[in-house]
C-alpha cells in the first residue's frame, strides 16, 4: 500500500461509479472515490427545488456551480444539431451524480437489443451477452431495489413467460396501477395494446432501510424521502466501508507509463490547488459525456479514434391531449405505465424500436403557460387549470437510434469553466432511421386520440431526447474498432476501466441506467479479482 | 437496605410459580421443540445471539464491549458440548462452566419453569448448527467472572426476577411470567443501581439505554403509560405503534423479532399485567401541545439566491431543516401525512429528548410482517446542530416541551455512552486501592506485632 494512494481511484461519485467501488471495496481493496461537484444533501434539494422558480430544469436544485458545470451551464455544451432536433441530454455533476433527479426506470435490455446485427441484420452485436450480464442485471436490482411486474414479457411479442429471461424474480412487487393506466388500459385493450407498469427503484415496500414511495410525485427532481435509488444512498454505502470520498476534486490530467499503464492522476480543487494519486487500477466513472471528454483531453484510449463517437441519445416524440373524462394523472409515480408492443418488431432493420411512456409528472406548470399564452387569466385560468389538469394526459414514445460515428461530443477548448477547463462541442443529427419511424407513431397516435376521445393539446412533431448518452466510449471485441473491452478495460491501458452508459454499442428501446448498472458491478469484480 | 430488598424478593419468591409450569409437561418431542421455539421467541434470543443463534453480537455495555455466544449445538463453536444441567445453569443460575455477565438476562430467565426450560434446550439442541467462533469478552479488572459470584449473591434472586410483583389468577401471572422472566422487560425499562443492578424501587419506570430512552411502563399518569389502553398495549407490541407511540431503534427491533410474533392471549396477559404494576410517578410528558407551528411561508420559501447558497447546507434554522427534512411526510404543521402526526407521538412531548434526536439521527427502520415502518436517518447530512435544532423545533411546536437541545446533548446522546455510578467508572482505581489497603494493614499488624514483640523483650 506503501507503494499507491489507493488500490483503485474512481473518478466520478454516481451510481455507476458508486456500485464499481461497492464490489471493490467490498473484497477488502482501498478505494479512493474522485468528484467534482459539491455534496448537497438531499434535504437541500428539496428546499432548493421547492424554492425554484424554474421547476422545468432539473438541475436548477443542484446549483449552477462554476467549477463543475452542468448540461444547463450556459456554453458547457456547445451543441450542433441537424435534422430536426434541437435538444441535447442533459448531465449533472454531484456528489451522487446525475441519478440525483432521474426518474429510476430500471429496464433490462432485451438477448436481441445486444445483438442486433446477428437478429436484425444492422448495427453490430455486443461482446458481451445477455446470458452474460444477467447475474449482474439481478444484482444491481437487488442492490438497488427494483419492482415489477411477474411473469412480464417486456419484448411486448405477447411470450406468454417471462422475457428476457430472470434468474430471481424482481425483489419488490409492482406498483399498483393507478386510475390513469388502468383506465386507458380499458380504452386501448381492443386496438391491440396493452398498458403495462414499468419496473423502476421506486421502492413499493420498505427496502434496505429506505422507505415506500408515498407518492409525492416529484421522482424527476429529487424524492424527498429517498425511496427512489440514487446515486447519493451508494455514496453513503461505501462510506461504511471505508471508501475515502472527496468532493470538488475536479480531475483533469492523466498520466502513463510503460506500455501505456496509467500511473497517476491529478485533480485540481475549485481554488486551483493540485493534488496527484497514484493507483493501481483506474476507473472513469464520469458519464457518457465527461468519460469521453477527461480521455480526448489526455488523448488516451484513443487508438480506434472511437473516443467520443456514435453518441446515441434516444430522440423521443410526445403528445399531449385532453380527454372528456377525468383521469388524475399527477399522482404516484412520475412513469408508472408503459406500452411495449412496438418495442422488438421484426422490421427493427427499418423502423426502431419504441416504447410508449405514460407520463404522470405535475401537469399544471405545462397547462397554466399554454392557457396564459391563450390569454386566458383571472378566475376562468383557475378553474381551466384544475379541470386540464384532470383531464390531461402525455404520452411519449422512446425510440432506438443506430451508432454513427459522425454524431459525437469532442473538447471545446473556446469555452472555459470558472477553473479554466474546457466545454463539450456536441455534434448529433437525427437519422432517416428514426424519421422512418414517424409514420406509425403517427398512426399510434392517433389511436391513443381516437380511443379516448381526446384532442390534441401538443402535437407529436418533433423529436426531443431523453436524458441517456450512450456509444462515446464503446466497448468491442477488436482493439482497433472499439475503445475498450467487454470488462471495460481500454484496450490502450490495461490498468484502465471506463464505468459508463458511454460503453454501449448499441442503445435499445429502453433506458439504459440498469444496463450501465449491471455492467458496473461486473467491472468492479473483474478489477477485485486482479487485485 | 440491600439486605432488606432482598429478603423482601425472596419472600415474593415463595408465591407459586407453579401456575406457570403446567404448559408444556405433557408435550411430545415436536410440540416439546415447537414450544421451545415459541419461548426463544418470547425470550428474545435472537436480539444478542442473532437471528441464526451462532452468537458474535457486540454488546456494548458501560464496562465494555461482552460478546454474546454461540448458542448452536456446534461442536466446536457452539453448545454442542454442553449439558443440560450446564444449559439450565447458564438460564436460572448465570453460571455453566463459567460465570456469565449479567448480559445475559439470567437474573429474569431464573424464574423459568423446569418445564420451560427443558424446552428451550430441546430446541435449541436441534436448531441447525452453524460454526462461528465468538471472541472472548474481556472487560478487564476488576470485572472478571468470577467476581460475577459475588455479584449474583447480593443481586440474583433465584426464581424471582427482579422487581416482580406479586399477583394472583391465571392471566395475571402469565403477564408477569411473559414480562418479567421471558421477554426481561425491565432490563432496559428499569434503572440501574450503583453496581448495574436493577432498582426494583423503580421498577419499570423507565431506564437509559445506550443513548435512548427506554420509557416509563408503569401506569402512572405522569410519566408512564396511564393513559394507554390494554389495546394500545397491545396495538404497539403487535403492530409496532399504536395512537400514542411509534417503535424506534432497539425497541422497533423487539417487535420486529418478538413481540409482534406472540400469541393475542399472550400480549394481552402483558398488557394487563403492565396495567397492575406499582406506578410510579417520573417527568410527564407535556400536557398540551399546540400542535401548530406558526409558518411564515414567505420567510421560508424565499426563491433561491446565487449558487453558493443553493450548494451550502449549514443552516441551522429549524423551521428551514424542518421543512426539507421532514415535513413531506409528517407536514408542515407536524399533522402528519403519511407518518404520523407528531403532536400524538409521546416521545416528542417526553421530557427525556434522547429518543427524539436518536430517532431523527437514525431513522427507524421496523422489518414487521404486518407492516414494515421505515423513516430515513439524517445523522450522515445534518451535524450535531442541525439535529439538535430539528429536535428543538419538532419538540417546542408539536410536542409542547419547553426545552432546547442543544449541539452538546446531542453528541452526548449520540455518542450512546451510558451514565455509571461512580464506583463503576473507578472500579480498577477502587479495587487496586482496597488491595493496598489491605495490604498495609497486614504489614501494619505486622509491624505493630513486632513492635509489641520488641518491647516485651
Amino acid at each position: 500500500m506503501a507503494d499507491f494512494d489507493a488500490d483503485v481511484i474512481v473518478v466520478g461519485s454516481g451510481s455507476l461509479g458508486g456500485l464499481a467501488a461497492q464490489q471493490i471495496a467490498q473484497a477488502g481493496h482501498s478505494v479512493i472515490v474522485l468528484e467534482a461537484g459539491p455534496d448537497i444533501p438531499d434535504w437541500k434539494i428539496t428546499e432548493n427545488w421547492r424554492n425554484s422558480p424554474r421547476k422545468n430544469n432539473f438541475n436548477d436544485p443542484f446549483g449552477d456551480v462554476p467549477y463543475a458545470p452542468n448540461s444547463f451551464t450556459p456554453g458547457y455544451v456547445d451543441p450542433h444539431l441537424t435534422g430536426g432536433l434541437d435538444v441535447f441530454p442533459g448531465t449533472l455533476r454531484v456528489l451522487g451524480g446525475t441519478s440525483r433527479h432521474w426518474t429510476a426506470a430500471t429496464w433490462r435490455l432485451l438477448p436481441e437489443d445486444m445483438a442486433m446485427h446477428s437478429t436484425y441484420g444492422i448495427a453490430e452485436d455486443w461482446p458481451i451477452s445477455y446470458d452474460d450480464l444477467e447475474p449482474f442485471y439481478t444484482q444491481a436490482e437487488y442492490e438497488i431495489g427494483v419492482n415489477g411486474q411477474k411473469g412480464f414479457d417486456e419484448s411486448g411479442l405477447g411470450k406468454g413467460e417471462t422475457y428476457p429471461p430472470r434468474s430471481k424474480p424482481y425483489p419488490l412487487p409492482p406498483e399498483a396501477k393507478p386510475y390513469a393506466t388502468q383506465r386507458l388500459q380499458q380504452q386501448v385493450a381492443s386496438m391491440g395494446f396493452r398498458v403495462d407498469i414499468a419496473p423502476s427503484s421506486r421502492l413499493s415496500q420498505p427496502y434496505d432501510n429506505r422507505p415506500a414511495c408515498i407518492g409525492n410525485n416529484i421522482c424527476n427532481w429529487n424524492c424527498p424521502i429517498g425511496a427512489k435509488h440514487s446515486g447519493y444512498h451508494v455514496v453513503q454505502k461505501i462510506r461504511d466501508l471505508g471508501v475515502e470520498i472527496r468532493t470538488q476534486a475536479i480531475v483533469d490530467k492523466i498520466e502513463t507509463g510503460d506500455k501505456g499503464k496509467i500511473t497517476a492522476l491529478s485533480y485540481i480543487n475549485p481554488e486551483g490547488d493540485r493534488t496527484r494519486l497514484t493507483a493501481k487500477m483506474f476507473v472513469i466513472a464520469a458519464h457518457g459525456y465527461e468519460t469521453p471528454k477527461l480521455l480526448l483531453m489526455n488523448d488516451l484510449a484513443n487508438s480506434s479514434d472511437m473516443v467520443g463517437r456514435r453518441l446515441m441519445i434516444h430522440p423521443t416524440i410526445d403528445m399531449t391531449w385532453l380527454s372528456p373524462e377525468p383521469y388524475w394523472t399527477g399522482r404516484g409515480q412520475n412513469i408508472h405505465g408503459a406500452i411495449m408492443q412496438r418495442r422488438a418488431l421484426p422490421d427493427r432493420d427499418k423502423v426502431p424500436s419504441t416504447r410508449y411512456d405514460l407520463l404522470n409528472a405535475p401537469p399544471e406548470e405545462g397547462i397554466a403557460q399554454g392557457l396564459l399564452k391563450d390569454g386566458t387569466l383571472g378566475p376562468e385560468l383557475d378553474a381551466k387549470i384544475r379541470d386540464h389538469s384532470a383531464r390531461v394526459f402525455t404520452a411519449e414514445a422512446l425510440t432506438e437510434d443506430l451508432p454513427d460515428p459522425a454524431n459525437r461530443i469532442k473538447v471545446n477548448s473556446s469555452w472555459k469553466d470558472a477553473v479554466g477547463l474546457p466545454g463539450i462541442k456536441l455534434t448529433y443529427k437525427l437519422s432517416d432511421y428514426t424519421k422512418a419511424n414517424l409514420p406509425r407513431l403517427m398512426e399510434d397516435y392517433a389511436r391513443f386520440l381516437q380511443a379516448t376521445g381526446g384532442t390534441r393539446v401538443s402535437a407529436p412533431e418533433k423529436f426531443i431526447c431523453q436524458q441517456h448518452v450512450m456509444g462515446t466510449t464503446v466497448m468491442g471485441s477488436k482493439a482497433e474498432e472499439a475503445v475498450c473491452d467487454a470488462d471495460l478495460r481500454c484496450f490502450d491501458h490495461e490498468n484502465l476501466f471506463l464505468v459508463t452508459t458511454g460503453v454501449m454499442p448499441t442503445a435499445g428501446g429502453v433506458n439504459p441506467t440498469l444496463t450501465g448498472m449491471a455492467l458496473a458491478i461486473r467491472a468492479g469484480q473483474t478489477i477485485a479479482k486482479e487485485l | 437496605m440491600r439486605v432488606l430488598i432482598l429478603a423482601a424478593s425472596v419472600f415474593a419468591a415463595m408465591s407459586p410459580l407453579a401456575a406457570n409450569a403446567q404448559s408444556g409437561s405433557d408435550a411430545s418431542g415436536g410440540d416439546l421443540v415447537k414450544r421451545g421455539k415459541y419461548l426463544a421467541i418470547a425470550g428474545d434470543c435472537s436480539s444478542c445471539h442473532a437471528e441464526n443463534f451462532s452468537g458474535g453480537e457486540k454488546i456494548e455495555s458501560p464496562i465494555g464491549a461482552i460478546y454474546a455466544p454461540n448458542i448452536t449445538p456446534d461442536e466446536k463453536t457452539g453448545i454442542g458440548d454442553m449439558t443440560e444441567a450446564e444449559f439450565e445453569g447458564a438460564l436460572r443460575r448465570g453460571k455453566s462452566d463459567t460465570w456469565l455477565y449479567p448480559a445475559m438476562s439470567y437474573t429474569h430467565y431464573t424464574g423459568l419453569t423446569d418445564a420451560d426450560v427443558k424446552a428451550l434446550w430441546a430446541y435449541f439442541k436441534q436448531v441447525k448448527p452453524v460454526e462461528n467462533d465468538v471472541p472472548e469478552t474481556d472487560l478487564g479488572f476488576p470485572f472478571v467472572r468470577p467476581a460475577m459470584m459475588g455479584w449474583n449473591t447480593l443481586f440474583l434472586d433465584k426464581g424471582h426476577p427482579p422487581g416482580a410483583v406479586d399477583v394472583s389468577g391465571d392471566q395475571l401471572q402469565r403477564g408477569r411470567y411473559l414480562v418479567e422472566t421471558l421477554e426481561h422487560c425491565s432490563s432496559c425499562h428499569s434503572p440501574r443501581g450503583t453496581l448495574m443492578q436493577e432498582d426494583t424501587s423503580k421498577h419499570l419506570a423507565g431506564g437509559a439505554l445506550n443513548g435512548w430512552y427506554a420509557p416509563n411502563l408503569t401506569p402512572s399518569d405522569k410519566g408512564g403509560l396511564g393513559d394507554w389502553s390494554e389495546a394500545d398495549i397491545v396495538a404497539y407490541l403487535s403492530k409496532g405503534r399504536n395512537a400514542h407511540a411509534v417503535a424506534g431503534g432497539e425497541m422497533g427491533l423487539v417487535v420486529s423479532r418478538s413481540t409482534s410474533k406472540l400469541s393475542s392471549d399472550d400480549l394481552t396477559a402483558i398488557a394487563k399485567y403492565l396495567k397492575a404494576v406499582k406506578p410510579v410517578d417520573t417527568q410527564p410528558e407535556a400536557s398540551g401541545p399546540d400542535g401548530q407551528a406558526t409558518l411564515d411561508l414567505a420567510a421560508l420559501e424565499v426563491p433561491n439566491g446565487d449558487w453558493q447558497s443553493v450548494v451550502g447546507h449549514d443552516t441551522t434554522d429549524g423551521a428551514t431543516l424542518y421543512q426539507g427534512a421532514c415535513a413531506t411526510c409528517h407536514g408542515m404543521n407536524g399533522q402528519g401525512t403519511a407518518a404520523p402526526a407528531l403532536s400524538k407521538i409521546s416521545d416528542v412531548s417526553a421530557t427525556n429528548a434522547a429518543n427524539v434526536v436518536q430517532v431523527i439521527a437514525h431513522g427507524i427502520n421496523m422489518p414487521n410482517d404486518a407492516r414494515h415502518v421505515a423513516m430515513p436517518g439524517f445523522q450522515r447530512t445534518m451535524s450535531d446542530a442541525q439535529i439538535a435544532s430539528v429536535a428543538s423545533y419538532v419538540r417546542t411546536n408539536f410536542g409542547g416541551v419547553d426545552g432546547e437541545v442543544t449541539q452538546g446533548s446531542v453528541a452526548n446522546i449520540l455518542s450512546g455512552k451510558q451514565q455509571v455510578s461512580w464506583i463503576i467508572a473507578n472500579a480498577a482505581q477502587l479495587a487496586w486501592a482496597a488491595i493496598a489497603v489491605a495490604v498495609l494493614l497486614v504489614l501494619a499488624l505486622i509491624g505493630w506485632a513486632v513492635m509489641r514483640t520488641r518491647r516485651r523483650a
